[in-house]
């Protein structure tokens, strides 16, 4: 997307054509005032050296310096002044450069005021075009900045979605519905029904909101529903939830990640049958939820360490809570065992 | 008659293969299978001429499970959601159905099986080896993915152990296969060392030998050997010959100037 008309080559090559035609000018006016070429050329080359010079200086400036609207004819008027400076620093070189021609003296000294004029009208050119460049060159940044933010929250919104969706659980669901769907249709109903309570649960739930204990585990439990359809009597499940524990309120969405770790490394890291199990007690007002799965100590606890993909899951706790200490993981024999502890005081002073 | 295997760790997943293969009389189901455990022994008694083969089962891969079969029938791969192993689909331009597909799509798949095994169609030698490379080319790439790059999966007569890559010492070639020594044992694996130079991180196995990998926090001591080789002495005691392309790559892992 090409915003900026002019680039910086273009910027360098109108600023040389002005220069030479200044040249130019320069040259044929001395000539023609009968000074003859050598005198012509050393004072249009003396004039070009110093206008270079300040095409230099005034690029450098600008690079750094933008000016604001209300300094722009302050910024003009500098430029004059500085013209001016030059000029009069130029009738010293040129009448140095030429000694002991008094008429070129006096010539020099005429033409000051159109030297001026000439100077001036240079300068400002110089400027205005550097300003321009300038400010495209900084839409040009600020284009590709916001197209670059743009990108990344359209990408972080994806990687959310997508973590929400778990494409690889809804299309092995799918394709369990699917084949039931002939065989079975009362049952590929049901699942269907579970499936979008599930979806829709999921895509409502809002980060800042706590969720009770008991709508948390209604929505684990419609996710066991369908894994066991799809693993069938491979997997096994047991949720056991303390009486005085089910109006607890935790945030939403943070228990699901652990039970899709533990399906994910108990069905996928071991053979034949496989319990989970989740528990859920009040200690000392805080929620103490446990999910228990069976693990290949061989191959596992070598391969991921203890982490067990949960480290996401130990930063947002920290974000909610401020500690690390919320999220605990251990093993015993080929059971992998994590504990989350919530911190009922806080979650309730939060809710308000 | 052809016979065929079902591979799948979802069970309502192979009976949907069975409906959709129910129209198909020259095709007999000889096993289903629920992990690429099962998956070997039904090949090896039943000898099939086609497998249906999931991807993500259980312990090891559709991948890794073929990697243990000598002479592979034909494939017809399935799977629900696998990035790594679609692109190494795409790659190779292996035929693969993604669940959930419907009976049209399936009956697809089936005609490019049956097109290449009918007898009479001039192809079918010329294409089952073909088959076979491909087969072999789509492998490599699969074993590259993070699920697989840390672990290889081998054969030791009927049991089937998976090695962690970190408990490699060395990796040697003999003959037609590979050697691949632990602290536990050694065991043979068919495939290439360039495959295995591919897989294997190489911030930590470094090929010093035309026929030798080596895991270089083994290395203890290196010496010249003669006027091109240098000697590689590993913690165990093993000697191992290191080529001057081969001692050249290990002291730029090894930070040596």
């Amino acid at each position: 997307m090409p915003t900026v008309p002019i680039s910086n080559l273009t910027l360098k090559i109108l600023t040389g054509v002005f220069i030479y035609l200044v040249f130019q000018l320069n040259f044929f006016s001395v000539w023609q005032a009968g000074f003859g070429w050598k005198v012509a050329l050393t004072d249009a080359g003396i004039n070009l050296l110093l206008q270079l010079l300040t095409a230099r200086i005034i690029r450098n400036i600008f690079r750094f310096y933008q000016p604001k609207v209300s300094q722009f004819w302050a910024v003009i008027g500098a430029c004059a002044i500085f013209a001016i400076l030059l000029v009069i620093g130029a009738k010293f070189l040129l009448v140095l450069a030429v000694p002991g021609n008094a008429d070129y003296a006096g010539f020099v000294d005429r033409s000051t005021g159109i030297r001026i004029g000439f100077s001036i009208l240079l300068f400002c050119c110089l400027v205005i075009l550097n300003l321009i460049w300038n400010m495209l060159r900084r839409e040009r940044e600020n284009n590709d900045r916001r197209h670059e933010t743009e990108r990344l929250s359209r990408e972080a919104e994806l990687f959310k979605l997508r973590q929400q969706l778990q494409p690889h659980f809804l299309f092995n669901s799918l394709n369990s519905i699917s084949s039931m769907v002939v065989s079975e249709p009362k049952e590929a109903r049901k699942m269907i029904e579970q499936l979008s309570t599930f979806l829709r649960t999921t895509i409502n739930r809002k980060d800042g909101e706590m969720v009770t204990l008991s709508e948390e585990l209604e929505q684990v439990e419609r996710y066991l529903t369908i894994e066991k359809l799809r693993f069938g009597h491979r997997l096994q499940t047991r949720i056991v939830a303390a009486d005085d524990c089910t109006e607890s309120r935790l945030p939403p969405l943070l228990l699901q990640p652990v039970v899709e770790n533990a399906i994910k490394f108990g069905l996928y890291d071991t053979l034949g049958e496989v319990l989970i199990s989740i528990g859920a007690t009040c200690v000392d007002n805080e929620l103490l939820i446990t999910v228990n799965n069976p693990f290949d100590p061989d191959t596992s606890s070598r391969k991921k360490g203890t982490g067990f993909g949960l480290s996401g899951l130990q930063r947002r706790l920290y974000l909610l809570f401020g500690r690390q200490d919320l999220l605990g993981t251990e093993t015993s024999g080929n059971q992998f065992i994590t504990s989350i502890r919530i911190p009922q005081a806080y979650v309730q002073g939060n809710t308000d | 008659m052809y016979k065929a295997i079902l591979i799948d760790d979802e069970p309502l997943a192979s009976n949907m293969v069975k409906e959709y293969l129910d129209e198909y009389r020259e095709i007999e189901v000889m096993a289903v299978c629920r992990d690429g455990f099962e998956g070997i022994k039904a090949i090896q008694q039943y000898k099939p001429d086609l497998l249906f083969l999931d991807i993500q089962m259980p312990k090891i891969n559709g991948f890794e499970m073929l990697e243990l079969i000598e002479h592979p029938p034909a494939v017809i791969f399935t799977t629900a959601f696998d990035e790594h192993a679609i692109k190494a689909f795409e790659l190779h331009a292996t035929d693969y159905l993604l669940k959930p597909f419907s009976q049209e799509r399936f009956d697809k798949a089936m005609q490019r099986f049956l097109s290449q095994v009918r007898p009479g169609t001039e192809q079918s030698a010329d294409s089952q080896a073909n088959n076979a490379g491909q087969t072999r080319a789509l492998l490599e790439t699969a074993a590259l993915s993070p699920e697989q790059a840390d672990r290889i999966v081998i054969r030791d007569n009927s049991h089937i152990r998976i090695i962690p890559v970190a408990d490699i010492i060395y990796i040697e070639a003999a003959d037609d296969y590979t050697r691949i020594v632990t602290a536990n044992g050694a065991w043979l694996k068919n495939k290439t060392m360039a495959s295995f130079e591919k897989q294997l991180p190489s911030q930590v196995f470094v090929r010093i030998h035309r026929s030798t990998i080596v895991n270089v926090t083994h290395i203890t001591q290196l010496h010249p050997h003669d006027k091109e080789n240098y000697t590689a002495l590993l913690k165990n005691g093993v000697k191992l010959t290191v080529s001057k392309t081969g001692y050249a790559k290990l002291r730029e892992v090894l930070g040596m100037r």
